[in-house]
């Protein structure tokens, strides 16, 4: 008899090494042939590589001088990229360019991670709350979902830098404050048939309290549309605070930013000097297509359903 | 089967859902799922509930437990109210009475591990870590499953396993009573029997007492001890397992028989009862017995009554105006071979 | 048998499918023939192959992704061979089906007369009116009642039951000549599943038409089949009339099968409280046992059924098995 006439090896189903190995390999499968998330991913990556360099720079005093120090000396200031030893070349006051371009990418992408974070956890509550409890709960929260999606999120900020001072913080309030309800949206939609799926009826038959039903049985579910909503929510953000600075509402000089620098750099553009304005906001450009590349990507291979979404 | 006290008792269980509402939210049209049922279930029996798709049989099982409030009727576990216990106190009886879901497939948490599902049934017993450990051991044991599946998701099993895992989940809890929602129904065969003779073997070991539901007359038949018939929400027949399959009374119960497919080559079969006319819709139904659209003995009292829930022999309830022993074209006859 | 001529044939079919993981082969070397007028029952547990093999024989598999090798004989066309353009005449008018999900074959947005109509205006010329009153007429055969104002009802308006009728309905209406049934009894309850399966039959006898009755039931398909072939894991197992089937079914397969049925030990006197397990399970596509698929779960298997690969062949008249340790049947 050999080996293989062991009846009891075939009745047994894959074992956990083996779907493993084989769920490895269909999501790597899968991501070589989603180009669009392989590649958005690649880019992301780097800028979130650049954007820990920017922090670092920010964060040590030694390097505070390389993207802070002014030197008006005519020499210096405005010169072109690859002409002297700043390799992307100085801005008008004579700031390094490059350095300041990475610590602005450092300051987008961790205001980006912190406002995403924040939207994602005040949907996530509110949404499975609205899901889970139903009744006049859902109501309530329905309501005011209704009310805030949509809403411009511009004018609230517009509304919000009038009551306190300019500055980015009106940046972390208006934008969660808005995005929270689309994701809420689609947590809710998902928590209501999450509700009805027989474990959940299982647990609450045996009596499982609620917190732990929420967190065992609805939040590993979600994590899907959680990380797909969260790659769409990176660049918007890093998007509104560019455009909030160019407007002079958000982050204020001399901290680096993106569109600061490039609205700094607008009365340059006449006179030639073009890379002022290049370097930060194709930076700016190619970060947003990244991350909103690696969205879609991951959309297509985590939940498909969510498509045309947002 | 020696008399038994009762373990579980079901008075005029209803309930209704909600389909229509006018602009200001109140219900204008309702669905019938449940109405007025009435059963007892002795120690140790399986009881068995039969019915076609949406007669409300799930429903009815969930009711029991309170999974969903009834809109009047009384249950008694062991004596006790399960309707107006406190919220603490209906706990412990829920650790007494356990769920098992038809879909093995969506009654399962795909992102927890065996070992996590099973323990979760353990819950109201307030074990410590090891004990827990021990317990899922235990009752994955007692279902034929080595304890390595503990460390396995549900995608990893195959149909039949997964439903030994959700009856282990069940056991885990160390219950008395189990409601078998349609156990069986989403596995082959060759499955199928191998669940059905665990369910048999843990009765046995564990005295349990079995709520059974199904729509499968050949798999009621060979679990049963008493069988109650459900037709579009009403229970209009309860007896003894022989006695319900060899002497139905009701029209219904006497079509549903006949209408058995058996493991016979064609020609070799009994005439059928043939029901002709629609089913009556479940939405806002009229006060007449359920089944008069299709019944082939309906009389002009059955369209504009409901009739009651009559004993009609010792043992054997049937709902109906006109009850008739099977003839020997149909039914019974053919039932008793 | 009282049938007549073979109207379909299948040689050594074999259907290739291109997965994410790799190529699997659902359906491996099936040959089946039905006569002109006969009921023949193909049977098998959940995925061993059978709507493949139908939609094999449709030509409905997703291409590129499947490659169908063998011959579908239908008289004496290779239907493998024809043509798309020549194929599409074949479906409707030669062969037509029901397919087993009965709630999504049907186009929720357009009314059942619109879908009637609108089959047959697809493969004859005629008008309007006489479409309407075809339709009518073919309701009316699968017993729905009032047929005229069904016309105008849209699938939600119906039950599974009707829906069900509707569905064969539409099948019917081109009368082909050969109607491939899957599972269409599946998703409704016992009482109108009787319907049904009368209906397919008094059809068949009317129009003398051929039906491949596709279940997972053997119970279902004894009911109006007259000869059954069994599936297991891609490959039929066994052939032969019905009544063999539940008399003197040869294959360990087919035998257990029967023996898991609860209430057959009613009538066998066996231990009443236990039923007949079939121990393991069907094996996986990519992962076939080497020779006969069946071993693994088989009570006889000796050591040639794992190193040789049983062939089907004739045993008796109508009767063909594949199998080395053929059993006697003990009922
Ligand atoms: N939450 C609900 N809201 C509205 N109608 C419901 C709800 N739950 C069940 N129903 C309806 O109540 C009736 C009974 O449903 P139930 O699920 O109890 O039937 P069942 O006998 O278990 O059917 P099946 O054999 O298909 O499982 C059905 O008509 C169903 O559509
Ligand atoms: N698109 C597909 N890709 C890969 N494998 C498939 C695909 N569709 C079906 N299969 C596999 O082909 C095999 C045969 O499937 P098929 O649908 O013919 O089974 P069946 O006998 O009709 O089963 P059921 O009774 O469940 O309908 C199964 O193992 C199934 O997993
Ligand atoms: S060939 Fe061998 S293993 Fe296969 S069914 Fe026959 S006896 Fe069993
Ligand atoms: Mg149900
Ligand atoms: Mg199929």
């Amino acid at each position: 008899m050999s080996a293989l006439q062991d009846a009891a090896l075939w009745h047994e189903p894959p074992t956990p090494e083996q779907t493993r190995r084989h769920q490895l390999h269909a999501g790597l499968r899968l991501l070589a042939r989603n180009r669009l998330a392989l590649i958005g991913g690649g880019i992301s990556l780097v800028f979130v590589l650049i954007g820990i360099a920017g922090i670092v720079i920010i964060g040590f005093d030694r390097f505070h001088d390389l993207y802070l120090d002014q030197t008006l000396d005519s020499a210096v200031i405005l010169r072109a990229p690859f002409t002297g030893e700043n390799v992307l070349g100085t801005d008008a006051l004579g700031r390094d360019l490059l350095a300041r371009t990475v610590a602005g990418i450092g300051v987008s992408i961790m205001l980006a991670l912190a406002i995403t974070a924040l939207t994602l956890i005040l949907g996530m509550v509110l949404g499975t709350v609205a899901a889970f409890y139903g009744g006049w709960i859902d109501v309530v929260i329905s309501a005011v979902i209704d009310v805030t999606w949509g809403f411009p999120i511009i004018l609230l900020a517009v509304a919000l830098s009038g009551v306190f001072d300019r500055g980015i913080e009106v940046v972390i309030l208006s934008v969660p404050l808005i995005l929270w309800a689309g994701f809420a949206r689609i947590v809710r939609g998902e928590g209501l048939s999450l509700r009805e799926r027989d474990f959940v009826k299982a647990a609450r038959a045996m009596g499982v309290p609620d917190w732990k039903i929420i967190l065992r049985h609805f939040v590993p579910n979600l994590i899907a549309p959680t990380i797909v909503m969260g790659t769409y929510y990176i660049p918007v953000v890093i998007v509104f605070e560019g455009a909030l600075s160019f407007l002079g509402l958000g982050t204020q000089p001399p901290t680096p930013s993106l569109g600061l620098m490039a609205a700094e750099g607008r009365q340059h553009l006449l006179n030639g000097d073009h890379w002022v304005v290049t370097v930060p906001g194709v930076s700016l450009v190619l970060m947003v297509v990244g991350f909103n590349t690696l969205g879609d990507g991951l959309r297509d291979i985590l939940d498909p359903r969510l498509r045309g979404v947002r | 089967m020696p008399e038994a006290p009762p373990l579980l008792e079901v008075h005029n269980l209803s309930k209704r859902f909600p389909i229509r509402r006018d602009i200001l939210g109140r219900p204008t049209s309702w669905l019938s799922a449940v109405d007025e049922v009435s059963f007892t279930i002795r120690h140790g029996e399986t009881f068995s509930i039969v019915g076609e798709t949406g007669c409300g049989k799930s429903t009815l099982g969930q009711l029991i437990i309170r999974l969903q409030p009834a809109d009047t009727g009384s249950v008694l576990f062991d004596g006790e109210a399960v309707f107006s216990s406190s919220r603490h106190h209906l706990g412990q009886l829920r650790q007494r009475m356990q769920l098992v879901f038809q879909d093995p497939f969506s009654s399962l948490n795909p992102r927890m591990k065996v070992g996590a599902i099973v323990s979760e049934g353990t819950h109201r017993l307030r074990l410590g870590r090891a004990e827990r450990r021990r317990r899922t051991q235990e009752v994955l044991e007692m279902v034929g499953l080595a304890h390595s599946y503990a460390a396995r998701y549900p995608h990893e099993l195959s149909g039949g396993q997964r439903q030994r895992v959700a009856i282990a989940r069940a056991l885990a809890a160390n219950p008395e009573f189990l409601i078998l929602d349609e156990p069986v129904s989403a596995l082959d065969v060759s499955i199928q029997s191998q669940v059905l003779n665990l369910l048999h073997d843990l009765q046995q070991e564990l005295t349990l007492t079995y709520l059974f539901i199904s729509h499968d007359l050949a798999v009621v038949r060979h679990i049963s001890d008493r069988v109650g018939v459900m037709y579009l929400g009403k229970l209009v027949e309860t007896a003894d397992r022989d006695e319900l399959f060899g002497n139905p009374l009701h029209p219904y119960t006497q079509a549903l028989l006949s209408a058995i497919p058996r493991p016979q080559a064609r020609g070799q079969h009994r005439d059928r009862i043939s029901l002709e006319g629609e089913a009556l819709s479940p939405i806002d139904p009229p006060r007449q017995c359920r089944f008069a659209s299709r019944c082939f003995r309906a009389i002009d009292r059955c369209w504009t009554e409901v009739p009651p829930t009559e004993l009609q022999k010792p043992e054997h309830d049937a709902a109906c105006f006109n009850i008739a022993p099977p003839t020997d074209s149909n039914g019974g006859s053919v039932m008793r071979e | 048998m009282t049938a007549g001529a073979t109207l379909l044939r299948l040689l050594d079919l074999t259907v290739d499918l291109a997965t994410e993981e790799g190529e699997v082969r659902p359906v491996d070397g099936v040959s089946l023939s039905v006569a002109a007028g006969e009921i023949l029952g193909l049977v098998g547990e959940s995925g061993c192959g059978k709507t493949m093999t139908a939609l094999a024989i449709m030509r409905l598999l997703p291409e590129p992704g499947s490659r169908t090798t063998g011959a579908v004989q239908l008289t004496d066309r290779d239907l493998l061979a024809l043509p798309e353009a020549d194929m599409r005449r074949v479906r409707g008018p030669s062969i037509s089906m029901i397919f087993q999900e009965p709630m999504t074959s049907l186009d929720p947005v357009f009314t059942i007369g619109h879908q009637l109509t609108e089959t047959m205006r697809a493969h004859h010329k005629i008008g309007r009116h006489e479409a309407r009153n075809r339709a009518i007429g073919i309701l009316e055969q699968v017993g729905i009642p009032n047929p005229a104002q069904r016309l105008n009802d849209y699938p939600h308006q119906l039950s599974g039951g009707m829906r069900q009728r509707v569905m064969i309905a539409i099948a019917l209406i081109l009368e082909p000549q050969l109607l491939i049934a899957d599972e269409p009894t599946t998703a409704l309850d016992v009482t109108i599943q009787a319907q049904i399966l009368e209906l397919i039959d008094d059809l068949r006898q009317r129009s003398n038409m051929s039906v491949l009755l596709i279940s997972h039931d053997l119970a279902v398909v004894g009911q109006v089949a007259e000869r059954v072939a069994v599936m297991y894991a891609g490959e039929v197992v066994e052939t032969m009339p019905t009544t063999t089937l539940f008399a003197a079914p040869r294959h360990p397969y087919t035998q257990g099968l029967l023996r898991c049925i609860p209430g057959l030990a009613h009538h066998t006197g066996e231990d009443e409280t236990r039923l007949h397990v079939i121990e393991g399970r069907v094996p996986e596509l990519r992962n076939l046992p080497p020779a006969c698929r069946f071993a693994p779960r088989c009570p006889y298997a000796k050591d040639r059924c794992w190193n040789e690969r049983p062939q089907l062949e004739k045993v008796a008249d109508e009767h063909h098995l594949r199998c080395w340790n053929p059993q006697p049947f003990h009922a």
